[in-house]
């Protein structure tokens, strides 16, 4: 295809990771989602390690989402080895995973998304004529950092959550500071969807597509171990190897997501669509006035249902923080020392499968699926569909296409660290 | 005049930049510097001529050593921030290993558009004038090595062992009373023991100590007396610093007999 | 909380300890919030909760009985103090004012005299001295 015009970012912005993308310009329009971020290989350097120690190593996948890469390792060890943890830890986990996800939200729609929405490249120049909403956007991330550290010991490499449980647990007295700061922060979370609903979507990226998520134990969670499809099929996630496949492209050092075959979609606008019905509370409230914004077929309602989540999110955490009464008990020990084991659980970004297999203690295999490597595919789709409509209804600058194809990226919330990781084909 | 700094990550897991933008005052502390380049948190800015750049990540692609090299060639203090900058992370433990051989284990005979390596840290392709260690660095060191540079001064390394930290803080010793192997005796502080405070013993994320210290060494023999293995032991430190070039001498020396 | 008081010093060495037992014995005999730092005054950075005054107390080489400074008076001693120690804490000071939104209006340094890092020459009297002089200035 001769190429009329380029539209190029080697090194997109305002993203977690390094990539860029290469929208080409001729008799057709074809976007590429060049994923430059290094190979880390750490599905190879687990191998052979402790358990607890592979866990630890794994959190080093990403910071953004360090938990989730601690905790669902963690859940497959303990379903490899058959340990049964206590409902206190289940809880706890739990709270831990929320102030994870409201602190990766946070980030990402007031340090990333905000700027492009009001006209800024970064969140410095947007505090000097927007100092309320970057004070807000900073509340809401320090809630979800304080309880990350108070749980997991710190927000980043959380070395306190242990298969089995925690090394300590965190006393009463923390519990009733979390609920005082979630209780300042749920008003500026429910601003926060009403800065997402003053916006339009880009009908250009408007595309019907599947959605997975999570069939959660316990209403709108982040755990549980089947996937749900938006096509209705669900399957356990033991086979998620037959549903979910990696392919390998030569300008990706991340490999990307198909669902039968087909590209998809995961994350919050997913989740909502398929579990729209298990979200109680103010966020319900929410989600009935403002039903026309979440729309399944178009990615921009990925930042709306972030927001919607931040609100449902601190909603349960004063709940759980507020029902708590902590009590003293010890983790739990293995029992056996070889297994296998699956864990699926929903990081900010999506759908997040480990596959472990242990030996003797020791880990001898392991596979790990990120939602960003899913959603790649897609996610090049919408940018080159993007492209495509403001090309053809007669828009030709350049930066303005390059700045619009951004949004639609941003809008993922790719976490292109977490994309990169290998495994054995 | 305020001090140009650059912010960037090669390959690496982005916590010690989220460290960075974590800071409790940032704003204020932001005062000091001009940020010229930060692409995680800014679209405008580039790689440019900067005071001082602040590198995170290891080196594990070709582009990762070109940008290395740019970053170098137009600082004039570049500081390797985190342990993938310092050693290599925990990919880092690759090291000696084929990367054809991995790459063909995990991509077949695909081909990739970019090249990738083994990750190693910074000071393998460029000069490095300071180390901040962590994994993720502490937001103190972090304001620390910010604010001395700010005042025109310079920053110091810690220079003893997380076991100062875990006595001063009344810590139960873990390696001594439960008998696990934890790294503090090995180990560079400045995380205050957190993990020994946790009840989880030390996993040596922020790098080997990288000095003889006088009393370090009789921790240290606490291993052995405990009747741990030289290859448990040093496969441990391994994890985050396998690529610490004394490795061996420290770990013989930490096991050595007793005349 | 109106007071902050910080004590400087290090687990083992000589002279060096003065700042140790005084907190480790005031502990106990005063409500005010107090945090033993180790030499790192630094360290305030990340323990600091916006105390209206704060009182430092440290070894200080070169003083012949101990010492009350109060806010500019500190800077003054750095010409007559040896020991990179109380340089140190001089330094952080300066780098804590540099990046911290907020800082103690009211600061003050008790100095106790130090002669050497090898055995310790202070006794007894000079603790209860120094308890009773961090005692009458926060009243």
């Amino acid at each position: 295809m001769k190429i009329e015009r380029q539209i190029r970012n080697d090194h997109l912005a305002r993203i977690e990771g390094k990539a860029g993308v290469i929208v080409e310009i001729g008799e057709e329009i074809n976007a590429r989602i060049n994923v430059t971020e290094g190979p880390r290989f750490f599905e190879v350097i687990t191998k052979g390690k402790r358990y607890d120690d592979a866990a630890a190593i794994c959190s080093r996948i990403c910071s953004f989402c360090s938990i989730p890469h601690k905790i669902t390792p963690i859940e497959a060890i303990e379903n490899a080895l058959g340990i049964e943890v206590s409902e206190q830890t289940k809880l706890l986990r739990q709270m831990l995973y929320f102030g994870n996800i409201i602190e990766s939200h946070a980030l990402h729609l007031y340090l990333f998304a905000m700027p492009d929405y009001l006209g800024y490249p970064d969140a410095f120049s947007m505090a000097k004529e927007y100092p309320d909403l970057i004070k807000n956007g900073m509340e809401l991330k320090n809630l979800g950092a304080a309880i990350q550290s108070i749980l997991g010991g710190r927000e980043i490499h959380p070395e306190n959550a242990i298969v089995g449980g925690f090394g300590k647990l965190p006393e009463q007295k923390e519990m009733e500071k979390i609920v005082e700061m979630a209780r300042n922060a749920l008003n500026i979370a429910v601003s926060t969807v009403d800065f997402f609903a003053e916006y339009d979507y880009p009908s250009y990226v408007d595309l019907p597509r599947n959605h997975l998520a999570i069939k959660p134990y316990n209403g709108y969670g982040v755990f549980g171990n089947e996937i749900v499809a938006s096509d209705n099929f669900s399957f356990d996630v033991s086979s998620y190897a037959e549903y979910i496949e990696e392919e390998v492209v030569s300008y990706s050092f991340a490999k990307r997501g198909k669902y039968k075959g087909k590209p998809f979609m995961v994350g919050a606008l997913s989740r909502i669509v398929i579990n729209k019905k298990l979200i109680d509370g103010r966020a319900k409230e929410i989600i009935d006035g403002y039903k026309k914004f979440l729309r399944a077929e178009n990615s921009f309602a990925n930042n709306f249902s972030q927001a919607i989540e931040l609100v449902y999110f601190i909603e349960k955490i004063i709940e759980m923080a507020e029902g708590i009464k902590i009590r003293k008990e010890e983790r739990i020990e293995a029992k056996e020392k070889s297994g296998k084991g699956y864990a699926v659980t929903e990081a900010p970004r999506g759908l997040l499968i480990y596959e472990i297999e242990i030996e003797n203690d020791i880990i001898k295999y392991m596979n790990v699926i990120t939602p960003t490597a899913m959603f790649l595919p897609m996610m090049e789709i919408d940018a080159k569909n993007m492209a495509k409509g403001l090309w053809e209804n007669g828009y030709k600058d350049i930066d303005l296409i390059g700045k619009k194809v951004e949004m639609v990226i941003r809008a993922y919330d790719p976490c292109i660290s977490c994309s990169v990781h290998m495994i054995k084909l | 005049m305020k001090l140009k700094i650059g912010i960037h990550a090669l390959t690496s897991c982005y916590g010690c930049q989220l460290k960075i933008a974590s800071i409790k005052d940032l704003l204020k502390v932001a005062e000091n510097f001009d940020v010229e380049y930060w692409y995680m948190m800014s679209s405008s800015g580039k790689i440019k001529h900067v005071d001082i750049a602040f590198v995170e990540g290891s080196v594990s692609s070709k582009q990762d050593e070109e940008e290395l090299k740019k970053i170098r060639e137009n600082a004039d203090i570049l500081v390797a921030v985190g342990s993938c900058a310092i050693y290599g992370g925990v990919q880092g433990m690759l090291i000696g290993e084929e990367y054809k051989e991995i790459f063909k284990e995990v991509y077949g005979e695909n081909k990739m558009d970019y090249e990738g390596k083994i990750g190693e840290p910074l000071k393998n392709y460029v000069k490095v004038d300071y180390n901040l260690p962590g994994c993720p660095p502490e937001e103190e060191e972090i304001v620390y090595y910010l604010a001395c540079f700010a005042l025109g001064s310079y920053p110091e390394e810690k220079d003893y062992p997380v076991c100062a930290e875990c006595r001063r803080n009344g810590f139960p010793c873990i390696l001594i009373e439960k008998n696990q192997p934890c790294l503090g005796p090995l180990t560079i502080a400045g995380c205050d023991a957190r993990c020994p405070g946790y009840n989880v013993a030390c996993i040596g994320c922020r790098g080997p100590l990288p000095y003889n210290i006088a009393w370090f060494d009789s921790l240290a023999k606490a291993f052995k007396e405990k009747g741990m293995k030289k290859e448990e032991i040093k496969a441990r430190m391994e994890i985050f610093g396998k690529q610490y070039e004394k490795m061996e001498e420290m770990i013989e020396k930490v096991f050595e007999n007793e005349d | 909380m109106k007071w902050l008081i910080v004590f400087l010093g290090s687990g083992i060495a000589g002279d060096d300890t003065a700042g140790y037992e005084i907190y480790m014995k005031i502990k106990n005999e005063i409500k005010e919030r107090i945090a033993f730092l180790g030499t790192d005054l630094f360290r305030l950075y990340g323990i600091y909760e916006g105390e209206e005054k704060m009182i430092i107390v440290d070894a200080i080489y070169g003083a012949e009985d101990i010492i009350h400074l109060k806010n500019d008076e500190i800077f003054s001693i750095e010409d007559r103090s040896t020991g990179a120690h109380f340089l140190a804490a001089m330094e952080a000071l300066k780098i804590l004012k540099l990046v911290m939104k907020k800082f103690p209006q009211e600061i003050h340094l008790i100095g106790i005299p130090a002669k050497s890092f090898e055995e310790i020459t202070y006794n007894e009297e000079t603790i209860k001295k120094a308890i009773k002089e961090i005692k009458k200035i926060i009243g």
